[in-house]
């Protein structure tokens, strides 16, 4: 029995070993290695040899159990071998002698009889735990982030992911691609695919945790380098503009670039450079102040770098044709240089020197020659509705990146849950997600024939003043999990997150419920969580209530988990048919 | 054909006789089976037995009714506060001889085969001492003079364990001088109607001699005959160790016990075991034999601190403790 029970456990740790991955040898060997250690079991516990006393106690026990003997243990036998040594008193030979009339009358089958082996039930529990672990289906442990990538060639297989109900994310996925391909943005394109395609890897559950972690990393910081860039050259058109609106000559393009409305500020430039050259001189100067301080905005906000005309060498009146090529010269200058960031990775920026050079140009060429004026407007202007363009880009990279975000949280928050959750919750949490979208549940996502507005698409507008600009471009840093080296698995603190440390205002705003003829409140929001928040009147409602709950959430301490709560909870529930942001 | 030897004979013989004792003690008294069995143990191992137990249990008769049996002298001592050592023990009083006056001594109760004395924890503990010398040397000296007390001697004290008003509780040197301390319980229904029958019928039952002083002897020296396995005894020292606070495993003992059993009592105990064995028929005492006789040997013995009495712990729940945990080899 000990060297079945042995075997049995070296059986088990071999089956735990294989369950973890580990390569352990076959089935044949185990076999065999059983089979070994179960004889060699049986063969010590035959040759070992057994106490006398033991042996004496047994025939005692034995004589006890014969009926009609003492009610009590009489151990005549053991005594009998304990006092033989000790003395040949007449006592002690009758009690030799009782004690072998005791154990001869007695039967050898009474004296030994046939029992059940002591590791009997040791036995058959790890048998049962084993056929139980056997019977389990296999479960890698799920190895850490840092130990795996530290371990490679280890065969521990990787925790696999899974999330089902990717209805939202997807939706809003496709909004964004949407307004990509209106922006002609070929990086929101590229993005979008590429996150599409994580989700679709995360629903089959392909890919382990540390590579989507890897996947993820490099989307969030691919989405969070294009918003910059688009942020700082919305920034850099929203300064020109800004100086521009200071002439009147410039009013109309400062206005349009204003709009980014690309085009207009096109063609309001060409109307002036048709004047350029019937300017007077106090009128140029006046012109090329306007254009420099504009140029000047614009610089300031652009990477530090060695103004464009320092580098040629060339002087202000000079022929422009003389001039380099710019952008083209300055990829060729930052290769050599290693500056491969400013020369291909950031054409945003490179548009925003772009735009100062040209202004600088114009504001330089209009001080000094009219007909260069007027060339060099017309070349400024011709730049203007792609520059004006890039920089509408915004919107729809913020999205990109609070949809990355997004993702991330749904995946630490899904995780978590991943043992409580159950799949009816799941289900239900897909249902109450279609229904706040409005669509029928055969309907997928994707299928709405909204068209996405000249700077994006709905709810895509970017912010006007350079604190929500700069503020949104750092709130996906900001979020629950972000920068963490794994989803979710941290079981220390809170799961909602880390309390803010916001400094709270404190100010108590509630919304207005008026009461009078037409539906209540609770009656139009009942009504469309029920049809599926498209009507009218919810939307007004969405709007007070939304209005009410985004200035509590940025003026209370709010936990960073239950902040993301609302507003997810907002976002689900929010009207679909409305064009503007309803975030 | 299978052939006695003297041994198997005469242990037989102490094992017929021991029945004989028994049974007819056992026409008079009803129950106490344990009891009288007890108190046989105690005369055939020589010692002396302290009787626990409230009044109207058949204490006096059962006592009465050895002394019928055993053919021996019988005096009884009712203890008092104001009993004296010498109307235990006996005084020297003044004699009209034919040569004048002179003293001669006039034994007292002490003076028999069995002594029973009555609500022993009544006397003072100088009366209580006189008994001393008696139980151990089985002499009493007045005087400059020792006489030698009738052999055997057998003291049979009984104390109430509820009344403890104007009582002296026996000091534990003389406490230790008694073999056993045996409580007597109240009879069952069945045992009551017993002894309702036969105490108030026309007919009280007698009870004859069947065991002379001079048996007595015999068999006490064939109970000193019996040999002790090592294990046994080992058994018991290791018992007697684990009464001891300073030696003890056992939480219990550690928790509510002052004093742990002397020698005496692994006497007591051995003494008990040899004479359960050779009434089970056997020719040593067995592990069964000393587990039967620990607590009625011990339970007098061991001293309770003030944590034990306080919280109403007996003696014998420490033994049970320790015939539980203590392993026999």
């Amino acid at each position: 029995m000990l060297g079945a029970t042995l075997a049995l456990l070296g059986a088990l740790a071999a089956l735990l070993l294989m369950r973890w991955g580990v390569a352990v040898a076959g089935p044949p060997v185990l076999l065999a290695a059983g089979t070994i250690a179960a004889g060699l079991g049986a063969t010590a516990a035959a040759l070992r040899s057994i106490p006398l006393d033991r042996c004496a106690r047994a025939v005692d026990a034995a004589a006890a159990r014969r009926p009609g003997a003492e009610s009590r243990n009489a151990d005549r036998v053991l005594i009998a071998l304990a006092l033989g040594p000790t003395g040949d008193s007449r006592f002690t030979v009758a009690a030799l002698a009782d004690a072998l009339r005791t154990a001869s009358a007695l039967p050898l089958a009474a004296a030994a009889p046939i029992r059940a082996p002591r590791g009997l039930p040791a036995f058959g529990v790890l048998a049962a735990v084993a056929i139980l672990i056997g019977a389990l289906p296999g479960r890698a442990l799920p190895a850490h982030p840092l130990v795996a990538s530290n371990t490679q060639g280890t065969t521990t297989p990787e925790r696999r992911l899974r999330l089902a109900g990717l209805l939202t994310e997807r939706a809003a996925l496709a909004t964004i691609r949407r307004t990509g391909r209106a922006l002609d943005d070929a990086e929101i394109d590229g993005l979008t695919s590429s996150l599409e395609g994580l989700l679709s890897s995360l629903e089959k559950g392909d890919l382990g945790e540390t590579e989507v972690l890897a996947r993820l990393q490099g989307l969030d910081d691919r989405s969070t380098e294009l918003l910059r860039e688009a942020v700082t050259l919305r920034r850099g058109i929203a300064k020109a503009a800004q100086s521009l609106a200071g002439d009147p000559r410039t009013g109309a393009v400062a206005q349009a670039l204003d709009r980014l409305d690309g085009d207009a500020a096109k063609d309001a430039m060409e109307r002036l450079a048709e004047r350029a050259s019937q300017l007077g001189d106090r009128e140029r100067h006046n012109l090329s102040e306007a254009l420099s301080q504009a140029a000047g905005a614009v610089g300031a906000l652009a990477p530090a770098d060695t103004p464009m005309r320092t580098q040629t060498g060339a002087e202000p009146g000079q022929n422009s044709g003389q001039r380099l090529d710019r952008p083209a010269e300055a990829s060729q200058r930052a290769a050599p240089s290693g500056d491969h960031e400013a020369a291909e990775q950031r054409p945003r920026e490179r548009e925003l020197k772009r735009l100062e050079r040209n202004l600088n140009d114009s504001a330089q060429d209009c001080q000094a020659n009219p007909a260069a004026c007027e060339k060099t407007l017309r070349k400024t202007a011709n730049e203007l509705p792609h520059q004006a363009r890039e920089a509408a880009k915004t919107g729809a990279r913020q999205e990109m990146a609070k949809a990355v975000d997004q993702l991330r949280n749904r995946l630490r928050r899904d995780n978590q849950g991943q043992e409580r959750g159950t799949e009816a919750q799941r289900k239900a949490e897909q249902r109450f997600e279609q229904a706040a979208r409005g669509d029928s549940p055969s309907s997928g996502p994707g299928d709405s024939d909204s068209t996405p507005s000249a700077t994006g698409a709905e709810g895509l507008q970017p912010s006007d003043t350079e604190a929500e600009l700069a503020s949104e471009i750092e709130m996906p840093a900001t979020m629950p999990g972000a920068g963490g080296d794994r989803i979710g698995g941290d079981t220390d603190g809170d799961p909602l997150g880390e309390q803010t440390q916001l400094q709270s205002r404190g100010r108590a705003v509630a919304a207005k419920v008026s009461s009078g003829a037409g539906p209540s409140r609770a009656q139009v929001i009942e009504a469309g969580a029920a049809r599926g928040f498209a009507e009218t009147r919810y939307q007004k409602v969405f709007q007070d209530y939304h209005a009410v709950v985004e200035e509590t959430l940025d003026s209370t301490d709010v936990p960073a988990g239950r902040r993301y709560l609302v507003r997810r909870y907002f976002q689900l529930i929010r009207p679909r048919a409305s064009a503007p942001d309803q975030r | 054909m299978t052939t006695t030897t003297p041994v198997e004979a005469a242990a037989g013989q102490f094992r017929a006789d021991m029945t004989a004792l028994l049974n007819e003690i056992g026409r008079r008294i009803v129950g106490h089976g344990a009891i009288t069995e007890g108190i046989a143990t105690a005369l055939l191992a020589g010692g002396h037995v302290l009787l626990e137990g409230v009044p109207g249990l058949g204490k006096t008769l059962l006592v009465r009714s050895l002394a019928d049996a055993l053919e021996l002298t019988f005096s009884r001592v009712q203890f008092t506060p104001d009993l004296m050592p010498s109307d235990v023990t006996g005084t020297n009083m003044i004699v009209e001889a034919a040569g004048g006056r002179r003293f001669e001594f006039q034994p007292g109760p002490v003076f028999a085969h069995i002594l029973l004395a009555d609500e022993i924890n009544r006397a003072t503990p100088k009366t209580q001492s006189a008994l001393l010398e008696a139980m151990q040397e089985h002499a009493v000296t007045v005087g400059r003079q020792t006489y030698e007390l009738p052999s055997p001697f057998l003291v049979l004290a009984t104390q109430n364990p509820i009344e403890m008003e104007g009582t002296y509780p026996l000091p534990e040197a003389q406490l230790d001088r008694f073999l056993f301390k045996l409580r007597v319980e109240t009879p069952s229904r069945d045992e009551m109607h017993a002894i309702l029958d036969r105490t108030t019928g026309a007919e009280t039952p007698t009870v004859r001699p069947v065991l002379g002083a001079a048996r007595i002897h015999e068999m006490r020296h064939l109970v000193r005959e019996v040999p002790v396995a090592r294990p046994v005894q080992d058994f018991v020292v290791r018992l007697i160790e684990a009464t001891h606070p300073a030696t003890s495993t056992e939480a219990s003992v550690k928790k509510f016990i002052r004093y742990g059993a002397s020698p005496r009592g692994a006497q007591a105990v051995l003494l008990g075991a040899k004479v359960s064995a050779l009434r089970a028929g056997r020719f040593s005492p067995s592990f069964d034999d000393v587990r039967r006789m620990v607590p009625q040997a011990l339970r007098h013995r061991l001293l309770l601190n003030f944590e034990g009495e306080a919280d109403g712990v007996s003696t014998d729940q420490i033994i049970a403790t320790l015939l539980d945990h203590v392993p026999e080899a």
